[in-house]
């Protein structure tokens, strides 16, 4: 497959170059690996994975990222006791990033709402479903959501009003089967990410959670169109390199 | 990356869909894309929700609304005996028309998506399909056969992507035999030539 699927450039992918807010993806990734409200098991105490260069203990704080093994506890614990403390842990965490997300794709507050909840509840029907070898736990929670997001688009355009309960016909399996790989595929990713500039990072996460014509951005920037292009295939093309040659 | 995201149309997804079936490589971009697409969900900056949400997703639990059953498997299109991918399960295939003698289309109804630009082509050995060019983005998988477009030869299996950059195109089947390709295109197709585009309402792509 050649560069054009993965590249944003062709049509609509890309969200809106939104100036004023400013870049919280770096100090969140350096931010990787602190606790959340409850100890982590002894797996995660082990030493810091590749590509989790930084490692800062902080206190429970909303806007942090519990490590991939405190999440996959959460969840473990809502598919075997149905925990609902460790589902709250879970929503708290997820929820307020799935607003964001579907909110920067273009959806009424009113459908981001319905489209989160969705969200969360597929995530505690489905939590015994979940296996660590598919991926981290946001890469699943991601692909829900962004399942959900088409299908809800898909009944949109066809004007069905198909009963939300149909959501479960979606196979929300992050496509493989080679699981061992997964680990080190999330750290890899996250390695990758790290080493971006911020401003291809904004590109990139502009890319992938939000839908607006590149013609649109480029207006909005006051730029031409060419520009707003090369710059997300820039942006992409040093993702891949990333990804290529990340340990 | 637009497949990992969610921003494909539902016809290019559906031809994306068949060529992961037969390719290990793409699925494993496609997880990387995925992976990527976590990462930057744990990064977003939260917002505020509206109150009561966690409330009503524990009231619907409690109100023990039973899990749906899954949808049941549909069996495998076949065309002249040949199962095509399981991305295919659930589609209509309308009936095989000529443009030409050596060239036949049929369109590929998606059951969500009936309006969607796909068609299944089947072309004859050695037949060039008229010069043309894209609008937006284009893909075809090949199932069976080979087809060589001047850039390079795809095999069954093989994913070939168009696009407005692709300005004069003309694929052309190798000799070997005839050559059955399922395609997807996001706007109508630029034909260059007269007769081409006087055959192309025929095709409604």
């Amino acid at each position: 497959m050649s560069a054009a699927i993965i590249d944003l450039s062709r049509n609509g992918a890309v969200g809106t170059l939104d100036c004023d807010e400013p870049l919280k993806i770096m100090p969140a990734l350096r931010r990787r690996g602190a606790s959340f409200g409850r100890s982590p098991p002894a797996k995660a105490a082990a030493a810091p994975q590749e590509g989790e260069q930084v490692r800062v203990q902080t206190n429970n704080r909303e806007d942090q990222t519990p490590t991939q093994e405190v999440l996959q506890d959460w969840l473990r614990a809502v598919a075997e006791s149905q925990d609902r403390e460790a589902f709250a842990r879970l929503h708290g965490f997820f929820a307020p990033r799935l607003t964001a997300f579907l909110s920067r794709a273009g959806f009424s507050s009113a459908q981001v709402e319905d489209l989160v909840q969705e969200t969360m509840f597929a995530v505690w029907r489905k939590a015994g479903l979940y296996h660590c070898e598919l991926g981290g736990v946001s890469t699943w929670v991601f692909v829900i959501a962004r399942n959900l997001r088409i299908d809800y688009l898909r009944r949109k355009a066809n004007r069905e009003t198909l009963p939300l309960e149909n959501w479960d016909q979606i196979d929300d399996s992050p496509t493989g089967e080679d699981g061992v790989l997964a680990a080190e595929r999330e750290s890899k990713v996250r390695f990758a990410l790290a080493l971006l500039t911020p401003e291809q990072a904004q590109i990139l996460q502009q890319a992938y959670f939000a839908e607006k014509p590149q013609s649109a951005i480029a207006r909005e920037l006051g730029v031409p169109l060419g520009t707003v292009k090369s710059r997300v295939r820039l942006a992409l093309a040093r993702l891949r390199k990333l990804l290529e040659e990340a340990p | 990356m637009r497949r990992a995201a969610g921003n494909l149309s539902a016809g290019l997804r559906l031809v994306l869909d068949a060529h992961l079936e037969s390719c290990p490589h793409c699925r494993d971009r496609l997880r990387l894309f995925e992976a990527a697409g976590g990462a930057l969900l744990e990064q977003l900056p939260p917002a505020p929700l509206s109150g009561a949400s966690i409330e009503k997703i524990f009231a619907r639990i409690d109100s023990g609304a039973v899990a749906p059953g899954r949808r049941r498997p549909a069996a495998p299109v076949r065309v002249d005996g040949l199962a095509l991918p399981a991305a295919l399960c659930g589609c209509a295939i309308g009936p095989w028309r000529y443009v030409h003698p050596r060239l036949r289309w049929a369109k590929v109804k998606l059951p969500d998506a009936p309006h969607e630009r796909v068609i299944l082509l089947k072309i004859a050995a050695g037949f060039s399909v008229p010069e043309h060019g894209h609008c937006g983005l284009e893909l075809t998988q090949v199932l069976s056969g080979a087809f060589s477009d001047g850039r390079a030869l795809y095999g069954p299996g093989d994913l070939a992507e168009a696009d407005d950059e692709v300005k004069n195109h003309e694929p052309r089947v190798t000799a070997e035999g005839e050559c059955l390709c399922l395609a997807a295109v996001e706007h109508p197709l630029r034909i260059n030539s007269l007769i081409g585009r006087l055959f192309q309402p025929l095709m409604g792509i």
